[in-house]
């Protein structure tokens, strides 16, 4: 278990580009969805705090996609869940309560927890993995992480997400451009103008963490 | 009458042949050896009844080529022809000379009327002269006599270093995998320059836009061909090559282009500005405005305007250069050898993008628009939607490789959140089919619904239930990816919960998720495959389901990206 730990916090810490930090743990839903011995490859973060975060995870390339979703409680969870099957244009199998699936797709309520388990590519059955996810999901998050967005001054800024974080998404508008790279997040202020930003972080404890800045 | 015109020049040649002239004006020349008395005569003639030699003369045209760029771009070396008469029994040589030393011998050819050669622009060594003034020296010589003239050509160097494109028609594209990062989007906004050709912190010090420190002509930016990255440079600030790049530029089709381009005369030794002459760049065919007088960091304005119909161009401008010199008559523009091109790629769409959003990367990404002009493949000769709309729903049923999902009719790169409202995308994802080249009808709809919408087409994201039941009935159907089937899932299902199509604002419906039996009879076979591009929705629910009293079309916005 140490080994799969660790494994999981160096990913994060690819993944962030922060500063040497456990962030993952048996206890946190990251690692409760991260099937077997595949890494977490991506998170995409939605821009729509009502859509799922999508976490990719593979050897070398996704495998399988896991479609997350953090509701207030059990009822909020299986609502959503209820209304993920009818977005399915066709069938979805209930296999049990709270979860319907098939062997390439399962989805299921647990907890406060409503997710998707797909499998992209390979072979195998996703519906052992998707239950063993639903059976490590906490009831519970730990308090979300942190982050505070850089003052920018004229020119480019490199950012990197603060740790504790494994995806993010900023939007900026006015005289700030945002790009990702491949280790966090370039500014390009051209001029002296008004600027805002808008960061969306998800934490290991999938948590979604908005932060605005305007300056 | 023209005999007594040549008999009158003739004469006058040969009194001034008397009066130990060695011709008249134009640049020519004698010196203190010239022959008074030549002879034999080249030609006699009867004066009065006394035979007179005639002098041979040699003088410089009046269109003599007065300035050149050998650089240029399909140059030619010119051909300099010195005007000469009564030279039959000399010889004639040309050379080229800088500061009154001689720097190139040519072969010239002595022929009646003209003595001639050709020159290329490089000296006895081979390389070409650096800019700046040389005269021609023509010399008619026989025995110890010389006739000389001399014809001043200036050695220009010329380029543009940036050509800026802007309009109120131009359309900001995005490239969505910034070096190679998915998600890394970077827009090539409106005022962006396309064109440029400057010195970056890579090169070698000395170097200019037209050329690197050791002489080395500096090679002009070819079309930028990666639809998803904008060039990379490692020692920018940003990461993005800004000094050498010619990316491409999208428009509304039909728009004027402003094009702004800018001269450079920079070479290794300085700046080349014309001495001798008047010289501009005069517009290319195609373009209208006023020339630009060569002057290095000189900006012009001239105008083009982007094809008509929805496509892309490659258009080549040849700039072309006018000089005229103060020997020149009437002070007329002559055209040098050879022309400066530059290439551009202009995209014309049917309109501006079409969002609900405004956040990046709700923009024209140069990889769908490239795509789905490919799809025309110069069919369409308009601007009209419905044709690009089609074009996107056959290229998207046929041209990309998906098949429906018959196991579940699931999404997998669209999402909803908790209802039908708020759709999204997952475009970049999609873009190299990373989750799979398995669709249902959303992850169809979402991307002809955002292709159409990056190129100017309304289309929205509709949602077709039940308006009672849990699901509604289909007729046969070719799934995207298979043929006509009774039932579009492996499983017998016939049926859908939902279906989500795509349609401009009248209501009229574009689908690619399936085709419908286009023979009047959807219920039975045989089938005729009528893809869904602009079906009224009463024609459209007919093929789809038996039952389209009973289904309730609903949700009328467009996807966003994600």
């Amino acid at each position: 278990m140490n080994t799969f730990i660790h494994r999981i916090a160096r990913l994060a810490l690819v993944l962030t580009g922060c500063a040497a930090v456990n962030i993952a743990s048996a206890q946190t839903p990251l690692a409760a969805l991260t099937p077997g011995s595949l890494e977490l490859l991506e998170v995409d973060v939605p821009a729509n705090p009502d859509h799922p975060v999508r976490l990719y995870f593979g050897s070398g390339q996704p495998e399988i996609a896991i479609d997350v979703f953090a509701a207030a409680d059990l009822d909020a969870a299986r609502a959503r869940l209820a209304f993920y099957l009818s977005t399915v244009s066709g069938e979805l199998p209930a296999l049990r309560e709270d979860v319907h699936g098939d062997a390439g797709l399962v989805a299921f309520a647990t907890g406060p927890w409503f997710a998707v388990v797909r499998r992209l590519r390979g072979a195998g059955d996703v519906r052992p993995m998707a239950h063993a996810i639903a059976s490590r999901l906490p009831r519970t998050r730990a308090a979300p992480a942190r982050a505070t967005l850089p003052s920018l001054q004229v020119g480019i800024t490199r950012w990197s997400v603060p740790e504790g974080f494994i995806g993010s998404l900023v939007e900026a508008s006015g005289s700030v451009t945002a790009r990702k790279t491949a280790t966090g997040w370039l500014f390009d202020r051209r001029e002296g103008g008004s600027y805002a930003l808008h960061f969306v972080g998800i934490d290991a404890q999938l948590n979604r963490i908005e932060t605005r800045l305007r300056e | 009458m023209r005999t007594p015109v040549v008999r009158l020049h003739l004469l006058l040649g040969t009194l001034l042949g008397l009066l130990g002239c060695g011709g008249g004006g134009g640049g020519a020349d004698m010196d203190g050896g010239v022959d008074a008395l030549p002879g034999p005569m080249p030609v006699t003639l009867t004066l009065g009844g006394s035979p007179l030699p005639a002098q041979a003369t040699i003088e410089v045209p009046v269109d003599a080529l007065a300035a050149m760029d050998p650089h240029l771009d399909g140059f030619e070396a010119p051909r300099f022809a010195f005007d000469v008469r009564f030279a039959a029994g000399w010889t004639c040589d040309i050379t080229v000379e800088r500061d009154g030393a001689p720097v190139r011998a040519l072969e010239a050819s002595l022929e009646a009327t003209e003595c001639a050669a050709v020159w290329d622009g490089t000296g006895d060594s081979g390389v070409l002269l650096d800019p700046g003034a040389v005269e021609l020296v023509a010399t008619l010589t026989r025995g110890t006599s010389e006739i000389i003239a001399t014809h001043p050509v200036e050695i220009l160097r010329l380029g543009l270093d940036e050509v800026a494109l802007t309009g109120p028609g131009r359309v900001p594209l995005l490239y969505a995998a910034t070096d190679g990062v998915r998600g890394s989007f970077y827009e090539v906004g409106e005022s962006a320059v396309p064109w440029r050709n400057v010195p970056d912190s890579r090169d070698p010090a000395g170097s200019t836009s037209l050329e690197l420190a050791d002489g080395t002509l500096r090679t002009r930016p070819s079309i930028w061909e990666d639809l998803t990255s904008p060039p990379i440079d490692p020692s920018a600030a940003d990461d993005i090559e800004a000094e050498t790049l010619n990316l491409p530029t999208a428009w509304v089709a039909g728009s004027v282009v402003d094009v702004l381009p800018r001269v450079t005369t920079a070479w290794r030794g300085g700046v080349a500005d014309p001495v001798t002459v008047e010289a501009r760049i005069v517009a290319p065919e195609g373009v209208t405005g006023e020339p630009i007088a060569l002057a290095d960091g000189a900006t012009g304005s001239f105008t083009m305007t982007v094809p008509a119909s929805v496509g892309r161009e490659d258009r080549e401008l040849q700039w072309h250069v006018e000089v005229r010199s103060g020997s020149s008559e009437d002070g007329e523009w002559q055209t040098i050898p050879g022309y400066f091109a530059t290439t551009h790629r202009l995209y014309a769409l049917v309109g501006r993008p079409m969002f609900d959003y405004t956040s990046i990367p709700h923009r024209a990404w140069v990889d769908v628009v490239d795509r789905v002009i490919g799809w025309l493949d110069g069919a369409s000769a308009s601007v009209d939607p419905d044709i690009v709309a089609s074009a996107i729903v056959e290229g998207v049923f046929l041209e990309l490789g998906l098949s429906y999902d018959r196991e579940r009719g699931a999404s997998h790169y669209a999402q909803h959140g908790g209802g039908w409202t708020g759709a999204s995308f997952d475009l970049s994802r999609f873009r190299d089919l990373s989750n799979g080249s398995t669709i249902n009808c959303s992850d169809a709809a979402g991307t002809v619904s955002i292709y159409a919408n990056m190129v100017g087409i309304d289309l929205r994201y509709h949602i077709i239930q039940h308006r009672f039941e849990a699901s509604f009935d289909l007729n046969y159907l070719q799934p995207i990816g298979f043929d006509f089937a009774a039932a579009p899932f492996y499983s017998g299902r016939s049926a859908f919960r939902y279906h989500a199509v795509t349609g401009p604002p009248d209501t009229r419906i574009f689908d690619a998720t399936l085709a419908i039996d286009g023979d009047g009879v959807p219920a039975s076979p045989p089938h005729i495959t009528q893809l869904v591009q602009g079906l009224s929705q009463t024609d459209y629910l007919f093929g789809l389901t038996p039952e389209p009293e009973n289904v309730r079309v609903f949700v009328d916005e467009k996807m966003r990206i994600r």
